[in-house]
């Protein structure tokens, strides 16, 4: 899971006063289970009008197979503080996601470490 | 007995697949590992309905070998179609996005609050994840 995987590098994202945050269009009791399951420390934020997949294009219509609700396409953003977005990983595949060392050398190209 | 044993091979490799995405995120490209020994187990399925000495021992293998088979076509079909997306990429291109700064979401405790406020951070990763991933 690739939310265990950046809980797991957490220190060398803070070290570069870069935070992480996850979300999904989950509410926020799912999301406190998926935070718990991933053993994550940083924010989770819940989304269910899709505000985020709408502002980042990656609004996924009907992809839930249970409900047929829609989905972010899995991705990734580095932001700026202004809400500049510096950088966007959208996976291909959403068992595919961007390893964190692959992150942190985007961070340190772009914010600087 | 080696028929319950196969048909276990073929059916767990793909779940053993996913248990280790999901907990370890350690299966980033193509399964090979999982997809061939998947495919042993059904092969091993074949084998052993075609050696089978007694018709209704043939029938079970033989369903069993079904079973698998579609087990193993449903796993590659997941793999790589279902799982896909039409399009994606990596961009560098800086692109102001206004309204994700005032943005305001509810967080994992309930509460709302802006999902970007935290003055000491130079940048924030977003990770917008669908179920496991």
């Amino acid at each position: 899971m690739e939310l265990v995987e950046l809980q797991n590098q957490l220190e060398a994202f803070q070290s570069r006063d870069v935070r992480i945050v996850a979300a999904s269009v989950e509410k926020p009791e799912d999301l406190r289970t998926m935070r718990d399951s991933a053993g994550a420390s940083f924010d989770f934020f819940s989304d269910p009008e899709g505000r985020f997949l709408d502002l980042l294009n990656v609004r996924h219509v009907g992809a839930d197979p249970v409900d047929g609700g829609d989905l972010p396409q899995s991705s990734s953003f580095l932001v700026s503080p202004d809400g500049t977005v510096l950088w966007s990983h959208l996976a291909v595949n959403y068992r595919l996601r961007p390893a964190p060392e692959r992150i942190l050398e985007v961070v340190d190209e772009l914010v600087g470490s | 007995m080696q028929t319950v044993l196969a048909l276990a091979l073929t059916l767990l490799t793909p779940i053993a697949y996913f248990a280790g995405l999901a907990v370890l995120g350690v299966h980033r490209a193509v399964p090979v590992f999982h997809l061939a020994i998947s495919g042993v187990g059904v092969a091993w399925l074949v084998y052993l309905a075609l050696k089978a000495d007694s018709k209704k021992s043939r029938l079970l293998r033989g369903l069993a070998g079904g079973l698998g088979l579609l087990w193993l076509v449903g796993f590659a079909w997941y793999l790589f179609d279902y799982s896909n997306y039409e399009a994606g990429g990596e961009s560098r291109e800086a692109r102001s996005v206004p309204a994700l700064a005032s943005l305001t979401l509810a967080d994992h405790t309930g509460a709302e609050r802006p999902w970007l406020d935290a003055p000491q951070a130079k940048a924030t990763l977003l990770v917008l994840y669908r179920g496991y991933w």
